[in-house]
């Protein structure tokens, strides 16, 4: 056999072994991503959850605490920011500053004792309690499979293709240590 | 061809090691004993037996399963946490409708959570859960007497599962977790590694070939390629398995639940 085909017969098989991981990695990453963006529709279908229950929550305190205009209002405005926050980055922050301001008015809400008795708020309250739980959960698993994509297109040789191909780093939904607490109510 | 056998073996044990390292320790978690696991050792014999008969009797008429599980303290994680943890771990409730429901309870913190399952979510919505505690569970709780609350509890979550016979919520709108990428021969890192070993068998086949050509010496046989191999093949895995480890293992010997998953819903209090 002349060397040339021998030669011309390992470029092509080089080729294909080449051409074989391009593809793998990205069926790979293509898998990844779309989990990513199943995960985060879930995170999503929590955090209008909880932006449904809001009203709700804001009419029974106002009902105990009308005087508690600052806070009411600072819920108020999270909660707009939040539907019109757009891209994912810009919901995690709006979504962050709605957490904090439900903590705070959990501080408040101790002040009225008729309020915290009350078997509307309650309710509401667990409601709203079980929704938190159930962002903290989704937003766990969400990032999850952040994790394991940016490391995939981090480490090599998946960083080569990654920027060939097109893929980008996700963010990560990163909750402020305040606003990790799920609320609680002691009653 | 000595070398290549050396590469061969050496890129196996990269893959082996990072494998290993990969996994990552997570947290303790029991295993079940049974529909009830009375790890804090609040229940006498009696309320023990009654309930596993009314769990029994609820997964007999309606498939949904109820687990019982005491603790002394779920320490360092949340009972919000701890429970999700256990839910997902047991994988309560039967695969597809996700019908399961963890009752929880950390008797040195206090605390206590009751954990629904996807498919319960419709039935027993955070705020009837909340309720239940609040009326059946807590005023026993407070007053000392667990395996009274535990009892009256179970058999007020009971009766409503019951009462919504065995279609209970129209299916979970949770269905198969997307599965894991476990796919054919070009996949991941199996296709690099494949590619590798292709193009070195190949490259050592065809310089073999040609130096019998032109010098006819022993063995020889180019030594210089094999360095990078293992080097590539370690670092390409590694990344790869990491995404692999931390899944679940199936539970006991009691027969185990039925593969359910759960959002994190479901209400919890302190007493």
């Amino acid at each position: 056999m002349k060397p040339v085909w021998i030669v011309l017969g390992v470029i092509v098989l080089v080729v294909l072994a080449v051409g074989g991981t391009i593809v793998s990695k990205w069926n790979q990453l293509v898998a990844m991503d779309t989990d990513i963006k199943s995960k985060w529709a879930q995170v999503e279908n929590q955090l209008q959850r909880r932006a449904d229950l809001i009203p709700n929550l804001v009419e029974t305190v106002k009902g105990f605490a009308a005087q508690e205009r600052t806070i009411l209002e600072t819920i108020a405005n999270a909660r707009a920011k939040m539907a019109g926050a757009g891209n994912v980055q810009d919901r995690i922050a709006a979504s962050n500053e709605l957490s904090s301001a439900l903590s705070r008015l959990l501080v408040v809400v101790e002040n009225y004792p008729q309020l915290k008795s009350d078997a509307t708020f309650i309710r509401l309250m667990d409601e709203l309690a079980g929704t938190e739980n159930r962002l903290s959960v989704e937003r766990k698993r969400y990032n999850d499979a952040v994790q394991v994509y940016n490391v995939s297109i981090r480490q090599f040789p998946g960083n080569l293709m990654a920027s060939l191909l097109g893929f980008k780093q996700q963010p990560f939904f990163e909750a402020p240590p305040a606003a990790r607490q799920v609320p609680q109510v002691k009653f | 061809m000595v070398w290549l056998r050396r590469l061969g073996i050496g890129a196996w044990l990269a893959v082996l090691v990072s494998s290993a390292l990969a996994s990552a320790a997570a947290l303790e978690l029991p295993a079940p004993a049974g529909p009830v696991t009375d790890l804090a050792g609040i229940l006498d014999g009696g309320t023990r037996q009654r309930l596993v008969q009314i769990i029994e009797e609820v997964r007999g008429r309606t498939t949904a399963e109820i687990a019982i599980l005491t603790v002394q303290s779920t320490a360092p994680e949340t009972i919000e946490g701890y429970s999700v943890a256990v839910f997902d771990q047991w994988k309560i409730g039967k695969r597809g409708q996700d019908n399961g429901l963890l009752l929880l309870v950390a008797v040195q913190e206090r605390r206590l959570r009751i954990t629904t399952g996807y498919g319960l979510e419709g039935i027993l919505p955070d705020g009837k859960v909340g309720e239940i505690r609040d009326r059946e569970i807590l005023p026993s709780f407070r007053a000392g007497r667990y395996a009274e609350g535990l009892l009256r509890g179970t058999e007020a979550l009971a009766a409503v599962i019951l009462a919504q016979g065995k279609e209970g919520a129209p299916g979970s709108p949770q269905t198969a977790r997307p599965a894991r990428h476990r796919s054919g021969l070009w996949s991941g890192s199996t296709g690099l590694l494949l590619g590798l070993f292709i193009l070195l068998v190949l490259f050592s086949a065809a310089l073999s070939a040609m130096e019998r050509r032109t010098s006819p010496r022993g063995r020889g046989g180019p030594r210089r390629g094999g360095f990078w191999g293992p080097f590539w093949i370690g670092t390409g895995s590694g990344g790869s398995f990491g995404g692999w480890s931390g899944g679940g293992f199936s539970s006991g010997s009691f027969g185990g639940f039925g593969g359910g998953s759960t959002g994190g819903g479901g209400a919890g209090g302190g007493w």
